[in-house]
């Protein structure tokens, strides 16, 4: 089917070379979306799935916080926290 | 002046009202319904259609713009009437979500949605969904759109049904035409496929 513009609500057929331009430039789409969604479509998903960058930062924490040699490892990461906790207490 | 009251028979009899153009108002430009469209244009000087320096303040909304894929709505702007729309643009996106389940609740900056100096097509709206009730609904500003000293700024806030996860995905746009030329024509389309329907309306706003 041929392509329009609607230019200020008027009609104009797309010229052979633009056509031909955009005729490319969804084969060239289509082949970088065949690459990345169609060959990993859980990419989308995941994207949507995860949670907060805060929550899993917090998850993080925890799990570093039941374990002497990763509270030694992330010493850092685990006392910045802390301290907050500490200042704030529930 | 004496005061007169106002009923509805008073006001149907009305054939004009005093002006008020010094007031801020928004002025409707133009109307126009996409069908099967690749793209939509706004250009100022035909079909009346004004984007130059009547107005400081440009609007346009869109309602229910309908995609034929699942692709990204997008914008260029143009300094030569339509002609190129290639005018280099800075721009920030983020996006806020949540699915109809009530989960990934996720409020976010998209790195891969926006522009640094780029003259290609600045994104409006990420992956809009093509079942026949997914569609983009929101408004873009585009300021001093004629102005010779400075960058023309704009921003846009739309809500899209995002592709295959019924998702509801609030999209904040902004950014920056790197131009001290006028703009004067605005193009609308999406990443691939047409503008299959919906409307998008300008406005000036004095």
């Amino acid at each position: 089917m041929a392509r329009h513009h609607l230019i200020n609500g008027i009609k104009v057929p797309f010229t052979a070379q633009e056509e031909a331009d955009w005729d490319a430039n969804e084969a060239a789409h289509a082949a970088k979306q065949k690459k990345t969604v169609e060959a990993k479509p859980y990419i989308a998903k995941r994207k949507l799935a995860y949670p907060q960058i805060g929550d899993q930062l917090d998850m993080l924490w925890h799990s570093i916080d039941q374990d002497t040699a990763l509270k030694s490892k992330y010493f850092s990461f685990h006392q910045a926290i802390l301290a907050v906790k500490a200042k704030y207490p529930k | 002046m004496a005061l007169v009251k106002l009923n509805n028979r008073g006001v149907r009899s009305v054939t004009d009202f005093g002006g008020t153009t010094a007031l801020g108002t928004y002025k409707f430009i133009k109307k126009v319904t996409a069908s099967s469209s690749s793209t939509i244009s706004f250009v100022d000087g035909s079909s009346s259609v004004v984007l130059d320096d009547t107005y400081k303040e440009y609007l346009f909304t869109f309602k229910n713009i309908h995609p034929s894929a699942n692709q990204n709505f997008e914008f260029n702007v143009s300094i030569d009437t339509g002609s190129n729309y290639n005018v280099a643009k800075t721009t920030s996106f983020f996006r806020a979500q949540h699915l109809e389940g009530g989960s990934s609740q996720v409020f976010s900056y998209e790195t891969g949605d926006d522009l640094a100096q780029g003259t290609g097509v600045a994104r409006i709206s990420n992956l809009c969904g093509t079942e026949n009730d997914m569609n983009v609904s929101g408004y873009l500003y585009l300021f001093n759109p004629s102005s010779t000293t400075f960058v023309k700024h704009f921003m846009s806030r739309v809500n899209s049904t995002f592709t295959s996860s019924d998702a509801t995905v609030d999209l904040h746009m902004a950014g920056y035409a790197n131009t001290t030329s006028a703009v004067d024509a605005v193009q609308f389309s999406f990443t691939s496929g047409n503008i299959d329907a919906g409307d998008i309306c300008l406005y000036g706003i004095n």
